[in-house]
């Protein structure tokens, strides 16, 4: 068996955050939250243009698996991951979400399922489309997009 | 405990020097709005894990946040590389990794490449607040062998998982009435008194 070394290291950090002066946690939060807010515009139309890309992709696929396509898309939906909350869009958060556990589990087990990437693409589009705060209007779509994960046996990681 | 987001506790993060990796150029806007919120002021900005290695290789940092880079995984192995050949102190320094989607084939990545925390994304400010602050109070163990490098990542106990069924041959949870008296005093302090052992 290799040599195991246990150490603690002194961490810079842990003195710094103990320095006199700096900002109480509800006024770092609150900043920090109303920095956000100026990146609400930029983060929805960044979010527009992926959705649209989407739709190329989609249109792209056929009827057998094709997996350089869904490792493709899968990059795509990983990379809105992020921008639906900024834009205070929560039910389409989680909507991507699924939709990369679902795209993560078709690559990697080689199953292809048009269905279930069509039933979620249209949902993050109908999602988008929703005034932010309606979540009992999206909460049947979400319950679709879950039974379409269950059929694959996901377990949701979001 | 989760971080009250309304607490008046103070903490100061001027003086700290943060690296933060992230190709997604509105991924660094909001990592860069979250962090110079929370006070932060000495950034270094990585678009990719060659520029955060120079960085890590010219200048000391205090704590670094990295994203994975789904799907490729390389923020993984940019840790990795951190805590095995960037040298000390920034071989030690607190990492927190963020993720928007963790693939099935990178979640070993994600657990041994030596991050402290890995937080999934969306980022807020009260989770990074509350991830850098866990780091500086709890003071992990380092743990440095062949197959990991890292902060030691048995740090909580959490009991057995939700719903998972207990062994078959684990205590049952409801006590039942004693079935014999109990032990008086002088029996207690019997079994705490030094004695001579004969062997």
């Amino acid at each position: 068996m290799s040599a195991v070394r246990i150490h603690r290291p002194n961490y810079a950090l842990a003195t710094m955050l103990r320095q006199a002066g700096g900002i109480t946690v509800a006024e770092a939060v609150e900043r920090a939250a109303s920095n956000l807010e100026g990146l609400q515009a930029a983060g929805g139309e960044q979010l527009d243009a992926g959705l649209a890309q989407m739709d190329l992709i989609f249109a792209r696929y056929g009827d057998a698996f094709d997996g350089e396509l869904i490792a493709e898309h899968y990059g795509l939906a990983a990379g809105l991951i992020g921008l639906p909350s900024l834009c205070g869009l929560d039910a389409l958060e989680n909507a991507a979400h699924s939709l990369c556990d679902l795209l993560d589990r078709l690559g990697t087990t080689g199953r292809w399922d048009r269905e279930g990437v069509q039933v979620h693409v249209q949902a993050l589009r109908l999602l988008r489309n929703l005034p932010a705060g309606t979540d009992a209007v999206a909460e049947p779509v979400l319950d679709g997009l879950r039974k379409v994960r269950e059929r694959h046996a996901i377990q949701s990681s979001n | 405990m989760a971080l009250e987001p309304t607490s008046r506790g103070r903490f100061n993060l001027e003086k700290a020097t943060i690296l933060m990796l992230e190709t997604s150029g509105m991924g660094m806007d909001i990592l860069v709005q979250i962090v110079t919120g929370l006070g932060a002021k000495s950034l270094h900005r990585c678009q990719n894990v060659d520029e955060a290695r120079d960085v890590i290789m010219r200048n000391t940092v205090d704590l670094v946040i990295a994203d994975a880079i789904t799907p490729s995984g390389e923020g993984y192995e940019f840790v990795s590389w951190l805590r095995r050949e960037a040298g000390e102190p920034n071989s030690f320094a607190p990492v927190v990794v963020t993720a928007s989607h963790t693939p099935v084939t990178m979640v070993q990545n994600a657990r041994d490449c030596g991050a402290h925390y890995i937080v999934k994304k969306p980022l807020t400010p009260v989770v990074m607040l509350e991830r850098i602050l866990w780091i500086a109070r709890e003071s992990r163990p380092f743990i440095e062998c062949d197959a990991y490098v890292g902060p030691d990542r048995r740090h909580r106990n959490d009991g057995p998982p939700d719903g998972v069924p207990r062994r078959r041959d684990d205590l049952p949870l409801e006590v039942g009435d004693a079935q014999e008296p109990n032990l008086s005093q002088d029996q207690v302090d019997n079994l705490f008194s030094t004695r001579k052992v004969s062997l």
